[in-house]
């Protein structure tokens, strides 16, 4: 009897290496007349594959939604039975509208778009910008050496963006623009390659079987 | 053979792939290398025992645009492996866990699929909660309204955001800090690196996402694969190195790179 792991690992893994060596090679060397279709064709499936997939994603959501509901009988009204009605209803009325409506999708868009909006923007006045002036006022902490750099950095940058500051003090947007055109671009430009080389070797490891970020146990409930 | 403009190209692919390979079958001749732990993951043990001794939950999500496909889809696995370690964690030491879905539903199973294991795999399957893997629905909105609302209705002692995060993770992150829990994002999207640096406890920055996947599986042989990264990067700082003072010579350098 063939193993789990092996038609749920190792099989998978080769198939993807394969798909890989070949939209590797039609990135190389595109002149291969062979190559371009059948890398558009897996291209196509992939595509395919990850409608699949969005399609299992809801299904999972509704099974879960579902589920709770037929337990609310038994385990009483909660906090959490009230938002699974939220959502089944929700899902009802968007399809029903979906159907009704026959092509296009105006009407569940903008039930989503002037509910979500409105209640994002409502919530985010209130908490967001408490939290987003509170988090960054840690940085005005000069507690080190380099949060006192950071301090400095900050402050220059900023009496660049001053108007007032650059009329009077000139030498100001000179020293700004040397920061942002010299250790920041430096700084951004070394990250991004050490960022680069750190996704070759995470997919290095995928390839050969050696990322533990996959789902590998064969579990069933 | 190899298209034009793509030979310095490929040749910094094999650069960085066959050091990593090479590394790798090191390890799989039994030659151990030790690195060191980062503190952002020691945080996360410290996390969940508060958890425990609080009994808050630990929120861990995989960043709000864990997409499966293109530039972020690594960030998403380095995210998944910092959830399924987070998990452990908390499974083992008998903390509650909520896992928060990414805005794309595709990430949904996958996430369910990890808690689901993880619970079988430390012999508490009675651990896994279906409803505690939770989606808030499919743009930046929704995810921080949702993220909010578990923030506010559940409370929070570990907060951990690592993967693919935009500004809408900055505010739930924000609030998590505002409430006392012990906060780590991390992310390799560039433009992010400042403000989650500002919102957190402990940060991971750009390629530190990726190498804390490795170090956590706590696999000689994964961890091994950095020690070929680090091989890459000394080739790219001498590279550098040697452009820069052949570009000060006016040699085309540029155009060398181009081929």
């Amino acid at each position: 009897m063939m193993s789990t792991r092996i038609y749920r690992r190792q099989i998978p893994i080769f198939v993807v290496s394969f798909f890989m060596a070949v939209l590797l090679i039609d990135y190389y060397a595109p002149k291969l007349p062979i190559i371009s279709p059948v890398s558009s064709t897996f291209l196509a499936w992939g595509a395919m594959i990850a409608l699949i997939q969005l399609s299992f994603g809801y299904l999972t959501l509704l099974r879960m939604h579902v589920e709770r509901a037929s337990r609310a009988q038994s385990e009483g009204f909660n906090q959490r039975t009230f938002k699974t009605i939220i959502v089944l209803a929700t899902f009802v009325i968007m399809t029903v509208i979906g159907i009704y409506e026959g092509r296009g999708n105006a009407g569940p868009s903008f039930l989503f778009w002037y509910s979500n909006l409105v209640a994002m923007a409502g919530v985010g006045t209130v908490l967001e910008w408490i939290s987003h002036y509170s988090s960054p006022a840690r940085m005005f902490k000069i507690t080190s050496l380099e949060s006192g750099a950071m301090f400095l950095t900050w402050l220059l940058v900023c009496f660049r963006e001053m108007p007032t500051v650059v009329v009077l003090f000139p030498f100001t947007e000179s020293i700004g623009d040397w920061i942002m055109k010299t250790p920041y671009m430096a700084s951004n430009r070394g990250v991004m390659i050490a960022a680069g080389i750190g996704i070759v070797i995470l997919a290095v490891r995928a390839l050969v079987g050696k990322e533990p970020g996959l789902v590998e146990m064969e579990v069933t409930k | 053979m190899i298209g034009d403009g793509k030979i310095v190209d490929f040749i910094f692919l094999l650069i960085t792939a066959i050091p990593a390979l090479y590394y790798l079958n090191q390890a799989l001749q039994g030659k151990s290398m030790n690195l060191r732990f980062l503190p952002q993951l020691e945080a996360i043990s410290e996390g969940v025992d508060r958890a425990v001794e609080t009994g808050l939950p630990v929120i861990c999500s995989a960043g709000n645009i864990a997409y499966l496909s293109g530039m972020y889809a690594p960030m998403t696995i380095a995210g998944m492996n910092i959830f399924r370690y987070t998990a452990t964690l908390a499974v083992r030491k008998g903390a509650r866990i909520i896992g928060l879905v990414p805005q794309l539903p595709e990430v949904i199973s996958l996430m369910d699929g990890i808690f689901k294991e993880v619970t079988v795999k430390e012999g508490k399957p009675e651990a896994y909660r279906r409803e505690d893997i939770i989606y808030s629905g499919n743009n930046e909105s929704a995810y921080s309204l949702g993220s909010l609302g578990v923030l506010g209705s559940e409370g929070c002692a570990l907060w951990i955001a690592v993967g693919a995060n935009q500004s809408s993770v900055s505010g739930p992150t924000g609030l998590a800090r505002m409430a006392g829990a012990i906060t780590i994002t991390g992310t390799a999207r560039w433009g992010m690196n400042g403000t989650f640096a500002m919102f957190s406890d402990y940060f991971l920055s750009m390629d530190d996402v990726y190498s804390a996947g490795a170090l956590v599986s706590g696999d000689k042989m994964v961890e091994s694969t950095l020690i070929g990264g680090d091989v890459a990067k000394w080739a790219s700082v001498i590279i550098l190195v040697i452009g820069s003072l052949l570009a000060v010579a006016n040699l085309p350098v540029i155009n060398w790179l181009n081929i």
